[in-house]
């Protein structure tokens, strides 16, 4: 479904320029869910936001179900869990969770919403505002805000990352359950425990990629 | 709108500073209006065709000057014009076709006629006010000025004043009183009301001065003085939106996340591009108001007990202005935020 080949990115400061990404290719399948492991640096969140479309390479050739993306096949069919969850601080549970039909001038389907707030198990947090839940409620926000947006692939960068191992926990079932329900995930982490419970492990180390593992067969 | 509320900290500023600009715009533009409007309703009261004349020398005139006078140049209606002011009142002593030209409206009785301006000096006509300190005679009652009794003939109703004359606050003798009971070195005043009298303004006995010309030497001054204050005051409107621009620039950057944010949930630069517009928008017209209720207010309080009519013709044009100003302000951050990317969000954050 997804595949890069040769896939090269620098960044260009004043005086130094970092190869962040060299020749990187991988396949990623359908209901596929993927970790992308590595030091800090390494890349790795480089890839995951040229995946999502927030950044370009420099070479190489990015296709989606056998064709050349563009920004708009990206922003249908992408959804991006961030870190630090990056929710809106004056939009409540519900409001953020409906921003991306807001912004795409869909219309919102409250069974829908309620549903997939149910899913994250926060169908009684509708109304509360972020800074009044915790750090995995957030992080369970962000999840149902890309669920809203009907993305088939959800891309996640450390979404552990601000989170305890019980949090952590939930969120990976979370994304196990989604991936059930025929969604491709794609998960950035520099954490190997939280990687191996992914199907397919990808390491990579100075802007390659080094080992690719399977970890459903294994 | 959630997010304008949320950064309303950002915008407090902004709004105070366009508050006051745009009420400096305003205020500046309605009261100078206003003085135009009174002051030129005040000249033109008596016509514009009138002309006030001085007379340097009046020991040399004789008991029927004014009337050899205006008869020698075929003048029909003139009237003599002096005032002497008392504590509480002016005493005018003037011709009868002065109640003609002033147009007077009487409450009660009449002006004095032509036959007791040549016959009968001791009649009175009193104005609304004068009428009140005299004890409100009626007509044919008497009076007493200076130990001489007049019998008022009439009693003006209330009107505006004019450059001549507070007419609430006179009262009117016939002329020939003066002539009889004060020194003849005086200056003798009149205004006529007849075409041709502007022949007479360079002739060196008088000093000839015209209402339309007096009409017209006041609108140029005060629409110079007008063009001046609306000019710093728009000043001020400039650096308060330079402000503005300043100030959303700098919040571009603590909410580049935001942006971000959107933009990695599907919303198009236009879109940013809008609701930067919009957020502008609403500070302008929040300033707007604001600063139209401080007018407003303070109008209010200044002309509450005076008889000004406040003249808010072109306060709307000056507001489309204003606020087409502002947006055009608004273009350039709200264009800069419309170019913030997902990437520099991440990269912020």
């Amino acid at each position: 479904m997804i595949k890069l080949i040769n896939i090269s990115k620098k960044y260009v400061g004043s005086n130094i320029e970092v190869e962040a990404l060299k020749k990187v290719s991988i396949n990623v399948k359908n209901k596929q869910f993927i970790s992308i492991v590595g030091a800090s640096g390494c890349g790795k969140t480089t890839l995951l936001n040229i995946l999502a479309g927030f950044d370009y390479p420099d070479s190489g050739m990015y296709l989606l179900d056998n064709e050349i993306v563009n920004q708009n096949t990206l922003k249908i069919q992408v959804g991006m869990v961030f870190q630090e969850f990056h929710l809106l601080p004056y939009l409540n549970v519900m409001e953020n969770v409906c921003l991306p039909l807001y912004l795409k001038n869909k219309k919102v389907q409250a069974d829908e919403v309620k549903r997939i707030l149910n899913m994250v198990d926060l169908s009684n947090y509708g109304s509360f505002f972020p800074n009044q839940l915790s750090g995995g409620q957030r992080q369970r926000v962000a999840i149902a805000r890309v669920l809203a947006s009907q993305a088939k692939i959800i891309l996640a960068d450390e979404p552990t990352g601000a989170l305890d191992k019980e949090n952590s926990q939930n969120i990976l079932k979370i994304f196990k359950q989604l991936q059930h329900q025929g969604l491709t995930i794609i998960m950035v982490t520099h954490d190997e425990h939280i990687a191996l419970q992914s199907d397919y492990m990808i390491r990579m180390d100075k802007g390659r990629v080094v080992s690719e593992r399977n970890l459903v067969s294994s | 709108m959630k997010e304008i509320w949320f950064h309303r900290k950002q915008h407090y500023l902004n709004i105070l500073a366009n508050s006051v600009a745009i009420f400096l715009v305003l205020i500046v533009n309605v009261l100078s209006n206003t003085i135009v409007s009174n002051v030129s309703k005040q000249i033109s009261s008596l016509g514009l065709d009138v002309t006030m004349l001085q007379v340097f020398d009046g020991s040399q005139l004789s008991e029927g000057w004014f009337d050899s006078w205006c008869q020698s140049r075929g003048i029909k209606t003139a009237s003599v014009f002096y005032s002497v002011a008392y504590d509480d009142y002016n005493l005018v002593s003037c011709n009868a076709q002065l109640s003609e030209m002033f147009d007077f409206q009487f409450s009660d009785g009449q002006f004095f006629s032509v036959a007791d301006d040549y016959y009968n000096d001791n009649v009175i006509v009193l104005g609304n006010k004068s009428h009140q300190k005299f004890g409100y005679p009626k007509v044919d009652q008497e009076v007493l000025i200076d130990g001489v009794s007049f019998k008022v003939a009439g009693i003006i109703n209330s009107q505006d004043g004019n450059l001549f004359i507070d007419v609430d606050n006179t009262a009117f003798v016939p002329s020939k009183y003066h002539l009889r009971t004060r020194s003849r070195q005086i200056s003798y005043y009149f205004v006529g009301k007849e075409e041709g009298l502007d022949k007479y303004l360079n002739d060196k006995n008088y000093v000839c001065v015209s209402q339309g010309q007096v009409s017209q030497a006041t609108n140029t001054i005060l629409s110079l003085v007008q063009k001046v204050l609306l000019f710093l005051a728009f000043v001020a409107v400039f650096v308060s939106f330079l402000g503005l621009i300043n100030n959303t620039l700098s919040s571009l950057k603590e909410r580049t996340f935001e942006i971000g944010v959107k933009k990695a949930f599907g919303a198009s630069s236009r879109f940013i591009y809008l609701q930067f517009m919009l957020e502008t928008m609403c500070v302008l017209l929040i300033s707007t108001l604001i600063s139209l209720l401080l007018m407003f207010l303070i109008l209010f309080s200044l002309t509450k007990n005076s008889s000004f009519v406040i003249d808010y013709s072109n306060t709307f044009s000056i507001l489309i202005r204003i606020l087409l100003v502002g947006l055009i302000c608004g273009l350039f951050p709200a264009y800069k935020a419309s170019k913030v990317t997902v990437m520099a969000a991440i990269r912020n954050s």
